[in-house]
């Protein structure tokens, strides 16, 4: 089923609800927001959107950090996995939330301490702590020649 | 807030079954052991005043997306393709 939602990015947009992922406890000071869609500009798009449903000005720009690190997985314990409906992190969609600084793009940063893990099947979401203390909260994406820092 | 002393090997309970012995204590460091079930989430209280700062910045990212589209060109030409 498809619905409109009002979306930072884009405005007025035309979803499926199946791009709907309820957060049960919002994002680490984000508490009380529960509701976000996963958006994009096409379906080919390196950087994806996380819209609140609750709140228009309140989007998250997120990116599979595989395209950027070929060695993170975070570290997360199988109780709070549970929360998601999972029993193991190579089930969930793991997403990172990128800060882009707005005067030099290039220095964006992905936050790998804190990433977002989807349950994809029942549209479930939450924000985790890697338990690996070597994952930064803000990790580099581009190199200095511009290209993703694939490590 | 509630403050308590406690000596080295003493602990306090929170709750039923949240428990917390005073491990070792040296000079400015107090090393603590928490039993505690495994669904409480146990964390360090700056990484999580972290993340939550961090998340507040990327919320304040100014870009448009088409800018940000070209950005993500950068990972298509190196032949990275996302799923």
């Amino acid at each position: 089923m498809s619905l409109l939602i009002d979306s930072k990015p884009f405005g007025r947009i035309e979803i499926d609800d199946r791009q709907i992922i309820v957060f049960p406890v919002g994002l680490f000071g984000f508490e009380k927001y529960s509701r976000f869609a996963l958006i994009e500009e096409s379906p080919d798009s390196v950087f994806k959107w996380l819209q609140c449903l609750e709140d228009k000005n309140l989007a998250f720009i997120v990116i599979q950090p595989e395209l950027f690190t070929s060695t993170y997985v975070p570290i997360i314990p199988p109780s709070e996995l549970k929360s998601l409906k999972l029993t193991k992190i190579e089930d969930a969609l793991i997403m990172v939330i990128v800060s882009i600084p707005g005067e030099d793009p290039d220095l964006m940063t992905a936050n790998l301490q804190g990433p977002i893990l989807i349950n994809k099947k029942d549209l479930i979401g939450g924000q985790f702590i890697s338990r690996d203390e070597t994952h930064p909260v803000r990790k580099l994406i581009l190199d200095n020649k511009k290209t993703p820092e694939r490590v | 807030m509630l403050v308590l002393a406690r000596r080295l090997n003493q602990s306090i309970m929170i709750g039923e079954d949240v428990e917390i012995v005073i491990v070792d204590i040296k000079g400015d460091q107090v090393k603590l052991g928490i039993k505690a079930p495994r669904n409480v989430s146990i964390q360090r209280a700056e990484i999580l005043q972290e993340i939550q700062e961090e998340n507040r910045n990327a919320v304040n990212s100014n870009i448009n997306p088409q800018t940000l589209d070209k950005l993500g060109d950068l990972f298509k030409k190196k032949g990275i393709i996302p799923k």
